[in-house]
């Protein structure tokens, strides 16, 4: 057993708990800060994901609140794909209709549950299959409201 | 010999690699149960390999009744002095979850002097978290600075709870994160239940109140996750007989008309009513009040 490979065993092992710790990192310092000038409703959602994997998240949303769904994966994952659906399955939004954008602001006429979901899309020009950290933020903020947070 | 203890501990190491990979951030586990669901008019049936709850935060349910014009009752709120109760990780968790929510009350009213004795106590319970002390330092000093502007408070108070989700999930510590949650979910359905006048029920309340019949079961949700934790198992069993009374809140729900451009903002059409007879509503936070009362009088 060789310095080298032991040095690789210890590597293999801390990978994840990096992996952890950089994911939040990137949704803290790359996509909370999109949210302004909304608040973020304090629940970090990210994960690890590869092309081909799907996420939800599952959320309420009050009428007269303003939202911002923001969807953001690290760079090799290229564009992801998120749709909003109510809980009876039917499809209310998806970005692949204005060009995969990271981010929607709306509202809801109605206070109900809603279901986001993230597609990371699978590169057929790639041989391998590239991973990356996936943050799914919620920002809201009063009906009307124009505070800008500093 | 050395070389086959070498090679049984980057075993291990690795065994735990893989054992991790699993338990990284908030993520469901699935491989009980892997979760399918249909997307109509696209695929048949797709695989979810993480599912993410979130629940309305205080900030944001006190928004909503801040808009009511109602008096202020500090005498709703968990007082600070029975702090000190609060022994064990999983009650000061908890318990930062409940005072949060009593200061995002607190904030709508612009009571400063009154945020600034539960600012200091979320503080101390943080620190007793080992969430990191120059966090501690950096909101003290903003408060001073800023105590007198509500907008400023509000971002303080959102700063201070996501920088401690974001530390605990961090440091695989989802369950500490979820009970914080928990205490501020139960605290602001406290108020708001506590708040109303079942007598006279104004009908905003009673629609806020009924519409976190929507919210309890994502609640339940992310607890789950952690369900072979001992304290969360009892928190569990007394949310689903809250969740039960919140079933009998009737909801018809037509079909939505898609989503339509009003003013400049994108608004989704969709048509839910929700109808709670009085009889429901005492009942919710009859449940709600033992639940609170669990939580808080140790």
């Amino acid at each position: 057993m060789t310095i080298k490979n032991i040095i690789i065993y210890i590597s293999l092992a801390i990978l994840p708990t990096v992996s952890c710790a950089q994911c939040n990192e990137y949704t803290k310092k790359q996509c909370i800060p999109q949210l302004t000038p909304y608040t973020f409703n304090g629940q970090l959602n990210n994960t690890v994901l590869s092309e081909g994997e799907t996420a939800e998240l599952r959320l309420t949303f009050y009428k007269d609140q303003e939202y911002r769904i923001l969807v953001k994966g690290e760079d090799e994952l290229g564009k992801l794909q998120f749709q909003l659906f109510d809980t009876d399955n039917n499809l209310l939004y998806d970005n692949a209709d204005e060009g995969y954008t990271d981010l929607w602001d709306f509202m809801v006429e109605s206070t109900d549950d809603f279901i986001v979901r993230i597609l990371v899309p699978q590169n057929k020009n790639k041989a391998e299959i590239e991973s990356g950290c996936v943050s799914i933020l919620v920002g809201f903020r009063a009906f009307g409201s124009r505070t800008i947070f500093k | 010999m050395l070389k086959i203890s070498i090679k049984i501990c980057c075993f291990i190491l690795i065994l735990a690699n893989a054992m991790l990979s699993y338990g990284c951030q908030n993520k469901k586990q699935v491989h009980e149960n892997r979760i399918e669901s249909s997307i109509p008019q696209r695929q048949s049936v797709i695989p979810v390999k993480n599912v993410f709850y979130n629940v309305p935060s205080p900030i944001e349910v006190t928004e909503i009744i801040k808009k009511m014009n109602l008096l202020y009752q500090p005498d709703l709120m968990n007082d600070v002095s029975h702090a000190s109760n609060y022994l064990s990780q999983a009650d000061i968790a908890i318990n930062v979850g409940v005072y949060g929510a009593d200061l995002s009350y607190i904030r709508i009213y612009e009571q400063f002097q009154d945020a600034a004795r539960y600012l200091a106590v979320i503080k101390k319970f943080t620190r007793e978290l080992g969430i990191p002390e120059e966090q501690e330092r950096l909101t003290a000093q903003r408060v001073e600075k800023n105590l007198e502007n509500q907008d400023s408070l509000l971002n303080i108070i959102s700063d201070t709870f996501t920088r401690s989700d974001s530390y605990l999930k961090e440091n695989e510590r989802g369950e500490t994160a979820a009970l914080i949650v928990f205490g501020g979910w139960i605290e602001t359905l406290y108020l708001a239940t506590n708040i109303v006048d079942l007598k006279n029920p104004q009908k905003e309340m009673i629609s806020l109140i009924s519409q976190q019949k929507h919210s309890v079961s994502n609640l339940i949700g992310i607890l789950n996750q952690y369900r072979n934790d001992s304290k969360i198992e009892q928190i569990l069993l007394d949310l689903k007989e809250l969740d039960a009374s919140f079933q009998e809140i009737v909801q018809s729900r037509k079909a939505g008309s898609g989503v339509k451009v009003k003013n400049g903002k994108n608004v989704i059409g969709n048509h839910v009513r929700l109808t709670a007879s009085k009889e429901t509503i005492k009942k919710i936070q009859s449940i709600n009040n033992r639940i609170r009362a669990k939580i808080t009088d140790l």
